[in-house]
């Protein structure tokens, strides 16, 4: 009890020494989960209103390795008539890896759905997992896609020991187009939303070229889950993995994130998440955190003109959240204060970069997203163009924050480009969603 | 097998079919309107007790992910209170207003009520777009009305998690289940795979406010997923290759058509089997008590019907005995036909006097002949010991009798005559009814061949008495005709019945 204590104080304390500016001191935080809320720069111009970039990071805390949130998980399987072969074998063994992950006390359970659904195990506590590999060594291909039905009877199993100290998932696979029952990108979305609601994160892995990228993605994104694409069957067993790693590290669920602006300031737009904007104040859920990695609210917003050397209070940020390790309710709060100067230089020179990076990332993710529709329509020139210009643009911010990831991204956009013809667009549009949702949920960026 | 009664045969069964999945379609529909009145029960909990203001209502709606959106309106007016019209709509209130304008639009007022017990708020569908959204309306005690939209998406979820999964491994045929909207849009499906363009044997529309949402029931009945439709398509293909074919080609078709028809007689013959066995016991219990009983009370008078002696105790007792065993001998017929199909019928012999056997036979019979206006005559000459079997007598004699009762009525008469020829006995069985027509004087021997008409019309038979005695008459080493001698039938039945000498035993 009291090592657990310890740990998060102590890299409270760090984070506080390393966080820049003046102004802007470190979060608080109680349990496994580290708040800050951080401004581009501590300083802003002074003299006539500007905007400002405001961030709420939450960062799970490292976890000793023994220990972990249990885990109540829907594997939900596409068994429909064009995963016969290859697919549905690596499938089958890319399941069979991730069951072979989980210990006594979890809850897993198995679906399969091709025109109708098929439970192919129950909802039950993990005793041994020899029978659970059986049922899902069994399985053969069978017709068409309900997709929707799929989805709602693994969340049928999943509320059965739906409880928020588990880590409640389903994670879905779909090589095809949903043909049965509801099957649009919006019902699925809708059914997203609702199943988030309840803490029921949907996980989306689409297979080969031939799946819906659209109903998928929003599907993951609508729950807060992750989204995958698999060009290969033999990419499956590395992208459970993933998936897997991400469910056995959650350290924190159900989190609230409230921003309230202290006057004289007002929220412009979120970039990347959806939130909900009221006049004085900023509300978010965040579905789940992971040990070691960071989630955050990015914002822009409005100050009113201050004069040089003034300070003010910009804005309260608060964190409600399920703590799944410690299994209590844990929050933090912070106030984030700003100063003024005259100077640029000051500005610049107290510029934070991970707020920075994270605004060039969501950008870049946005702009990546307006480019793929201009090319849904056909405007494929101005597509290109966009794509080129966000490719130097995330380059150029790179080199500025000495950030990696960006320029990576910056050949990504690039390589984007080079694949807007028909053939390649089927696959490139799948790569690029996959992309995005990744640069929504701040995946693969590590700080 | 005739095609007639195998055509009449699957009509009994097809309606039975259709009861039956009518009744499993509703087990189905309760399952989905409990999850609604569920989730009715739920919302009238959080509503009672709550202050009914804009911020309590957003909060409800946030808290509760199954609920889609809340809206609060003035009783008398219609008036719209939630959401606010002039403060700031989200989204999402906005979408709810446009779709459901319609109702708080209009005036005057809005009035909440239900047929039924204890109104406490009425559900209503709301069709918008390509959805089925269900609105709670809930009558406060303030005089405003709320109304709760279910998320709609959200419902189907949970409709889907409570009906039943799949399972192809078992599922092959059998009945499979849809669940769809009005317009054609299936929502889900389950048990095995259908075949395009398959028609439902049965469809029920769900109770309001669900009414636009439809159950329905299709068979499978080939491994292949294939409807009974799919198999005539089959049979003509088969005709015609055959007839491509020649002659032999048909007449081996002609023949596997005929087997496969019988055997799916023989399992219809079969289940008829397993009934009758299980209505044996209790029946032999009812019939020795009955018997008892008689035994135990005065006799009834041999009078004529009409007289006292018909009300007397002793005659009930004798009605009973007399049903009891036209009952037992019903069941043995279903039972030996049955073992004739199967080539299982037995003849056991016993030493008894075959008259005093053939006595007792006719006297159960007489009170329902008499009191039907019947003389009944029975004449024998037979008076020795000899070795027979009495449930063959009992049978062949006690079905000859009933269809006298039944198709001969009208002659008042039956005249039963028994006569030894050496080692056969000979029974006669002669009444003055209507008879039978030349035509028809071999195939009333034939299982379920009854003669159409104003005669059989009304009674009740399956048509196998007469195969039936037949059979084991033949058995017996005798047989069972019809002689032509008019007027009325007269049936002869004869026996091989050797004499037994005392020290011997018959063969």
């Amino acid at each position: 009890m009291k090592h657990r204590i310890m740990q998060p104080l102590i890299l409270a304390l760090l984070a506080m020494t390393f966080t820049q500016g003046a102004a802007s001191a470190g979060g608080t935080n109680t349990g496994s989960v580290q708040l800050e809320g951080a401004l581009g720069s501590s300083y802003i111009l002074a003299g006539s209103p500007r905007t400002a970039y405001l961030r709420v990071a939450l960062k799970g805390q490292q976890l000793p390795s023994d220990v972990r949130t249990p885990v109540n998980l829907s594997i939900v399987l596409d068994r429909s008539g064009s995963m016969q072969g290859e697919k549905l074998e690596q499938a089958k063994k890319a399941a069979i890896m991730a069951i072979e992950r989980l210990q006594e006390g979890d809850y897993v359970s198995v679906v399969a759905y091709d025109s109708r659904v098929q439970v192919l195990a129950a909802s039950a506590p993990l005793e041994s997992a020899e029978r659970v590999i059986e049922r899902i060594r069994s399985l053969t291909a069978g017709t068409n896609t309900a997709l929707f039905a799929g989805v709602s009877k693994g969340a049928f199993e999943v509320r059965k020991a739906l409880s928020p100290n588990r880590v409640n998932r389903v994670i879905l696979l779909s090589d095809g187009l949903a043909n049965e029952g509801p099957s649009s990108p919006e019902e699925l979305a809708e059914l997203g939303q609702s199943l988030g609601r309840d803490g029921i994160v949907v996980s989306t892995i689409g297979l080969g070229l031939g799946y819906n990228e659209e109903l998928m993605g929003r599907l993951a994104q609508a729950s807060d889950g992750n989204h995958f694409f698999a060009e290969r069957a033999a990419d499956l067993a590395g992208i459970y993995s993933l998936e897997l790693g991400d469910v056995l590290s959650v350290v924190a669920q159900d989190v609230n994130v409230s921003v309230k602006f202290a006057s004289g300031t007002r929220p412009v737009r979120i970039l990347g998440r959806s939130a909900e904007i009221q006049e004085d104040h900023v509300e978010a859920t965040l579905n789940q955190l992971y040990s070691g990695q960071t989630k955050y609210l990015l914002m822009e917003v409005e100050v009113n003109p201050g004069h040089r050397g003034e300070e003010r209070l910009m804005a309260t940020v608060e964190a409600r959240y399920q703590d799944t390790i410690g299994r209590e309710r844990g929050g933090g709060i912070q106030q984030v204060r700003v100063a003024f100067t005259d100077s640029p230089q000051v500005v610049e020179s107290n510029r934070d970069v991970r707020v920075m990076s994270s605004v060039a990332r969501q950008i870049g993710a946005e702009r990546n997203r307006l480019a793929m529709r201009m090319r849904d329509q056909g405007k494929i020139a101005e597509a290109k163009k966009l794509l080129r210009e966000n490719s130097s643009y995330l380059e150029e911010k790179g080199r500025l924050y000495s950030n990696s990831y960006l320029i990576a991204d910056a050949e990504e956009n690039a390589a984007d480009l080079d694949n807007l013809d028909t053939e390649d667009w089927i696959k490139q549009r799948k790569v690029m969603t996959k992309n995005q949702l990744e640069a929504v949920q701040s995946l693969g960026y590590v700080e | 097998m005739s095609s007639k009664i195998l055509h009449q045969e699957r009509e009994l069964v097809n309606e039975r079919t259709e009861a039956l999945v009518m009744d499993h379609l509703g087990e189905v529909e309760d399952k989905v309107l409990a999850l609604l009145s569920q989730r009715r029960s739920e919302i009238v909990g959080a509503l009672e007790g709550l202050d009914l203001g804009t911020d309590s209502l957003r909060a409800l709606e946030k808290s509760d992910s199954r609920l889609g959106q809340l809206v609060r309106l003035e009783g008398s007016s219609g008036d719209l209170i939630h959401p606010p019209l002039f403060g700031r709509l989200t989204a999402k209130e906005e979408a709810f207003l446009q779709r459901t304008r319609g109702l708080w639009d209009r005036s005057p007022g809005l009035t909440v009520s239900e047929e039924g017990e204890d109104p406490q708020g009425a559900w209503q569908p709301l069709f918008w777009q390509e959805g089925l959204y269900l609105v709670f309306w809930w009558p406060a005690d303030d005089g405003t009305v709320v109304g709760v939209e279910l998320d709609r998406v959200r419902f189907l979820a949970d409709v889907i998690g409570v009906l039943p999964a799949s399972d192809p491994s078992a599922d092959v045929r059998g009945l499979s289940l849809r669940l769809r909207r009005a317009g054609g849009t299936a929502l889900y499906s389950w048990g095995p795979e259908v075949g395009e363009g398959a028609r439902p044997v049965a469809q029920r529309a769900l109770a309001e406010p669900l009414s636009s949402w439809f159950l329905e029931a299709f068979t499978v009945s080939t491994a292949s997923g294939d409807s009974l439709e799919r198999v005539s398509t089959i049979q003509f293909l088969a005709i015609l290759l055959a007839t491509l074919l020649a002659l032999v080609g048909s007449a081996t078709y002609l023949w596997w058509e005929s087997r496969r028809r019988l055997r799916e007689a023989d399992q219809r013959v079969t289940f008829v089997n397993q009934v009758a066995h299980e209505l044996k016991t209790p029946l032999t219990n009812i019939r020795l008590y009955a018997e008892l009983l008689a035994d135990r009370l005065p006799e009834p008078h041999e009078e004529s019907p009409g007289s006292s002696a018909v009300r007397q105790p002793g005659h009930y007792a004798a009605v009973v005995v007399g049903e009891a065993q036209r009952l037992s001998r019903l069941i043995h017929n279903v039972l030996d036909f049955g073992r004739s199909r199967r080539g299982a019928l037995s003849v056991h012999r016993q030493p008894g006097h075959l008259n005093h056997k053939l006595r007792e036979i006719i006297d159960r019979f007489r009170p329902a002949l008499e009191s039907r206006g019947f003389e009944v005559e029975f004449k024998t000459q037979d008076d020795e010991l000899a070795a027979f079997d009495g449930d063959t007598l009992e049978q062949v004699v006690g079905n000859l009798l009933s269809n006298v009762e039944k198709y001969a009525a009208e002659g008042r008469f039956v005249s039963i005559n028994c006569l030894r020829e050496e080692d056969e006995v000979v029974i006669e069985v002669r009444d003055r009814g209507p008879g039978v027509a030349k035509a028809y004087s071999e195939k009333i021997f034939r299982p379920f061949f009854r003669v159409n008409g104003s005669l059989t019309e009304g009674v009740s038979g399956a048509g196998i008495g007469l195969a039936l005695s037949r059979e084991l008459a033949r058995l017996h080493g005798g047989d069972l005709i019809l002689l032509p001698q008019g007027p009325g039938a007269h049936f002869r039945f004869t026996l091989f019945c050797p004499r037994v000498h005392s020290g011997k035993e018959g063969s």
